[in-house]
């Protein structure tokens, strides 16, 4: 109930910024828009039509939206390098947990922006998309959107920790969303790169932060490989909560706070 | 024509001054250059994954496309090195009433607030951009005279122009929209659109085309007098929209600038 509190508390203050919000989700659909107008330009895309291509990158959009949560520049400006993570752990709360109760509001806001959004295209043009209609599918969907959610965010809080060892972290935040970019999907989609380098990217966490939810609301995956996802994200999400034990563990001894 | 000597000396002064910044703080130029290189390869290597699958994309090759991919990191650099870090800033000092300050030096308000800074950082950008145009054009087994890059050197420019005064039009509206300071990371994304063949918005919309037409010209430009392609629009489409864009711009700015009102008490 208490971290409900703090989700109310900061939806009021996210909510209060919806034109920042807004701004946020414009950003988020030019890449993707960009990248359908090439595709149109392509002869032939192999095992993807026009219309899938189509449909995975406004996925991308608005899956993201819900997903792909930014909190490791917070973490790493703000909290360990202003001295603001003093003022957490003075309270009774787990740092993790408070910030995973401040990430969730910017995402359902964005992501409820996102689905207006693709519901209106969807109306004027129900021809250009290419969605599952399974109500299981759908479903299980959901619950990879949930792993997807997870993953990203444990994976951005381990990067945010990074800022303990390091004077000026934004640097190391620019490399890792110029790496997402290419393996959690938002280039292209997975199957399209050379097949080597597509079953490296399987083996990654990346894929399944952003790329699978994708595929399982565009219906691309059967129900036995719906269920493997959900292992495998199930698998990253506990070595990635593992990990960030160790990196907190380790980071927090290093950490100084200075008063006035 | 003494105005303008003024103005270089002061930039002459703000290199050295953002120079010693830089070498004072080390941690912040390793790690503009960290993700300066990151970017750089990631130009590169998506136009690699992308034309993997579509060797031929509008009627534009696979080598053609690197080779805009190349040119993008060329130009982008230079503008990063002179603009961008300016513009990062530029919502803050509206926001936190620093425009104050700079409304009362006897120096050019536009000038301080867009050249000010300058990004040592992202010089690692330019020297991938122009290693990867070198090899590309080496493949492609094209020549350079000195009209060519003469004439490079001119559309260029213009394209520096369109970019910078787009940026600086956009960014404006923060003196009426203080919190949107993420409007600069927008621009950051729009900058990708320079990057494709400007076919794409064509066959898209007649109207997208014309709202985003004097960004498609920014890199296409300069990379149609590499590949000897240059038609006379090339040419006179960045004079005339580099004048304009940029005369809208510093008009748009001082007509802002009635309206704004500090952050002081």
């Amino acid at each position: 109930m208490r971290y409900f509190r703090i989700f109310l508390l900061h939806f009021q203050d996210v909510f209060e910024q919806r034109g920042r919000s807004l701004v946020w989700l414009l950003l988020t659909f030019v890449g993707p828009l960009v990248m359908i107008l090439f595709w149109r330009g392509a002869s032939a895309i192999p095992d993807w039509s026009m219309q899938q291509i189509t449909s995975y990158y406004f996925l991308i959009i608005i899956l993201g939206a819900f997903i792909m949560t930014h909190i490791e520049e917070e973490i790493g400006r703000k909290d360990i390098h202003e001295g603001q993570l003093t003022m957490f752990l003075l309270k009774p709360f787990s740092y993790i947990g408070m910030k995973f109760f401040y990430a969730l509001p910017n995402r359902l806001i964005q992501g409820i922006f996102g689905v207006l959004f693709f519901l209106i295209l969807f109306l004027l043009f129900p021809n250009m998309f290419s969605l599952t209609e399974s109500p299981l599918l759908l479903l299980l969907g959901v619950f990879v959107v949930v792993g997807g959610f997870f993953i990203a965010f444990l994976f951005k809080m381990i990067v945010g920790l990074f800022a303990f060892w390091m004077t000026e972290a934004r640097g190391l935040f620019d490399v890792i969303n110029a790496f997402l970019m290419i393996f959690a999907g938002y280039l292209m989609p997975l199957s399209l790169f050379p097949s080597w380098l597509a079953n490296v990217t399987y083996l990654l966490p990346f894929s399944y932060m952003l790329y699978f939810p994708v595929l399982a609301f565009e219906g691309k995956l059967k129900i036995e490989e719906l269920l493997h996802v959900l292992g495998m994200q199930a698998l990253w999400i506990g070595l990635l909560f593992f990990l960030y034990k160790i990196v907190w563990n380790a980071g927090i001894k290093k950490y100084s706070a200075v008063g006035q | 024509m003494r105005n303008i000597k003024k103005y270089f000396k002061i930039y002459r002064m703000l290199i050295k001054l953002n120079f010693a910044t830089m070498l004072a703080y080390r941690a912040n130029f390793y790690s503009s250059f960290g993700a300066n290189l990151a970017w750089s390869l990631f130009i590169i290597t998506s136009m690699l994954l992308l034309t993997s699958k579509a060797p031929n994309v509008f009627g534009w090759t696979r080598d053609e496309l690197l080779l805009l991919a190349g040119m993008y990191n060329v130009f982008i650099s230079v503008f990063f090195i002179l603009f961008s870090h300016n513009f990062n800033e530029f919502s803050e000092n509206i926001h936190y009433g620093k425009l104050d300050a700079v409304l009362m030096k006897p120096i050019d308000s536009q000038f301080i607030m867009t050249c000010l800074l300058i990004g040592y950082g992202s010089a690692i950008r330019l020297i991938v951009g122009l290693l990867f145009v070198s090899y590309m054009l080496s493949q492609m087994h094209i020549t350079l005279s000195f009209l060519t890059i003469g004439g490079f050197i001119v559309l260029f420019i213009l394209s520096l122009i369109i970019l910078y005064s787009f940026w600086f039009f956009v960014m404006t509206l923060t003196l009426w929209f203080t919190n949107l300071e993420n409007l600069v990371n927008l621009l950051y994304e729009i900058n990708h659109i320079t990057r494709f063949p400007p076919e794409m918005y064509k066959g898209a919309s007649i109207f997208l085309f014309i709202t985003l037409f004097p960004l498609t010209l920014v890199i296409i430009s300069p990379a149609k007098v590499l590949l000897q392609k240059i038609l006379l629009g090339d040419i006179i489409w960045p004079i005339i929209c580099s004048m304009m864009l940029f005369v809208v711009s510093r008009q748009f700015w001082k007509f802002a600038l009635r309206y704004y009102t500090s952050a002081s008490s």
